[in-house]
């Protein structure tokens, strides 16, 4: 009996050098250097979104789709970032924030954790109160977001975690209503449905970066780094199956699925 | 204190990401049990934390009752109301009786059917706002749409065959390469993620800024 799984050697070697890559950047960071992302104007969006409701007297939603299983776990974690640095530009403008959590109740107290350190952070921990936090459920979030977005009629909307068909839903009525909208997730169809209706949106990887570069962690900033040293190889392995597909060889490509 | 609130569970969270990894990736029979086993923890929790969740939206509700804010108190009665009811059915009658999969099938499954349903309305309208030559690149976007949307009206198939082909092209060679470029970066960017959290480094799901960890 083989250690590895079947058609899974590939992918434990992917996975050793994108690792790979990431433990080199977190040891050019106890070297002294810290990588820097570049300016995302999405990040300055979700500062001139709060901003503009304050300003003209409307709430701030924050819209979160996921949970903590499975294939939702990732894009919540960094939903989870973005939610405690909106908090905190809500907290130093003193704005009304309201958060809401769909599908399952897990992420609840974390996203309660994170919206208090933020609150915190901003310099205004006694805007927290527990009916900021609106739980909807399956199947009955997105009609529970629709009514939220109505009745509220924000002057900010964020959208951020994994959404799928309810992304297009909200970000339309967020539109409908007059809200200034700030997207982001990974599913790459609901990119698109947040690059029709939204004012700033995050694009692919941008999500992650744009987490990792709010988050103000420097181990996270330079894993970043990490990631795009790992992109050269997964290019490399590309040309070379191209190459040797289009003369005909396919030991290599045997080998990748070996 | 500060070991329950930080240590254990980034300990925990390391542990459990690297057992469910070394799970996929390797065929060892113990790594199947303790994956597997692992994963009913994990519903136990999430029914557990329901719980919760259930209790902060009634108590929302209440608070829209008992204030009666406009437009909305009535709308929270209906809701307790029939809160109320599905849990005596449920309770009284169980949730595999026939009247709990009654509601169940009949009024929750064809209201999220009609939910999901408007969706398409919603591609719509985002496609009418979207599809506007406001520039050259959206001008492009507009004429590769045009086609892409052509492609899928089988009378342009048997009426004007290359308007169906050169759609059918955008929409299977440079849109898939596209789209594969961006789901293996955002790949990346996740697999990152993985290796913070299993090394402690991410900290957003114990509610912990950068300053509180030094």
């Amino acid at each position: 009996m083989s250690l590895i799984s079947s058609g899974k050697a590939f992918d434990l070697l992917t996975l050793v050098v994108i690792w790979g890559s990431a433990a080199y950047a977190l040891y050019l960071l106890k070297k002294g250097t810290v990588k820097t992302i570049k300016t995302m104007p999405a990040i300055g969006g979700i500062t001139e979104a709060i901003n503009r409701a304050v300003e003209t007297g409307r709430k701030i939603v924050f819209l979160h789709e996921g949970n903590l299983a499975s294939r939702d776990t990732l894009p919540t974690m960094a939903c989870l970032t973005f939610a405690s640095y909106v908090a905190e530009q809500v907290a130093k403008v003193s704005g009304d924030l309201i958060v809401s959590i769909t599908k399952t109740s897990e992420v609840i107290p974390i996203m309660t954790e994170n919206i208090k350190t933020g609150l915190t952070a901003g310099g205004a921990p006694e805007l927290w109160t527990p009916d900021m936090l609106r739980f909807f459920p399956k199947p009955a979030y997105t009609i529970e977001n629709v009514g939220l977005i109505e009745t509220e009629r924000p002057g900010a909307l964020f959208h951020f975690g994994r959404w799928a068909h309810s992304g297009i839903i909200n970000s339309t009525i967020g539109r409908v209503v007059g809200a200034m909208q700030v997207g982001g997730t990974n599913l790459l169809g609901s990119t698109s449905y947040f690059a029709a209706n939204c004012d700033y949106v995050f694009i692919g990887e941008e999500y992650f970066a744009a987490a990792a570069k709010l988050s103000g962690n420097p181990q996270a900033l330079n894993s970043i780094y990490g990631g795009d040293l790992s992109k050269t190889f997964l290019i490399a392995v590309l040309l070379i199956l191209i190459l040797t597909i289009s003369f005909g060889f396919m030991g290599f490509l045997d080998l990748v699925v070996m | 204190m500060a070991f329950l609130r930080r240590e254990l569970p980034l300990i925990i969270v390391g542990s459990m990401a690297v057992l469910q990894i070394f799970e996929y990736l390797f065929g060892v029979p113990i790594l199947k049990g303790l994956g597997s086993e692992m994963r009913v923890w994990q519903s136990i929790i999430v029914s557990y934390s329901l719980l919760m969740g259930t209790i902060g939206g009634l108590r929302v509700h209440y608070k829209q009752i008992t204030r009666r804010t406009p437009g909305k108190w009535l709308w929270s009665i209906y809701f307790i109301a029939f809160f109320l009811l599905v849990c005596a059915i449920g309770f009284g009658y169980g949730t595999s009786s026939t009247l709990y999969m009654w509601l169940y099938e009949w009024v929750t499954t064809n209201l999220w059917n009609t939910m999901v349903s408007t969706a398409g309305f919603y591609i719509l309208y985002g496609a009418l706002r979207a599809f506007r030559a406001r520039n050259s690149e959206s001008a492009l976007m507009l004429i590769v749409g045009a086609f892409i949307i052509l492609q899928m009206m089988p009378i342009v198939k048997v009426m004007f065959r290359p308007a169906y082909d050169l759609g059918y092209w955008f929409l299977n060679v440079p849109a898939v390469g596209a789209q594969r470029g961006l789901i293996i970066c955002a790949g990346v960017g996740m697999i990152m993620l993985t290796f913070r959290s299993i090394l402690g480094y991410e900290r957003a799901f114990l509610g912990l800024k950068v300053e509180e960890d030094t």
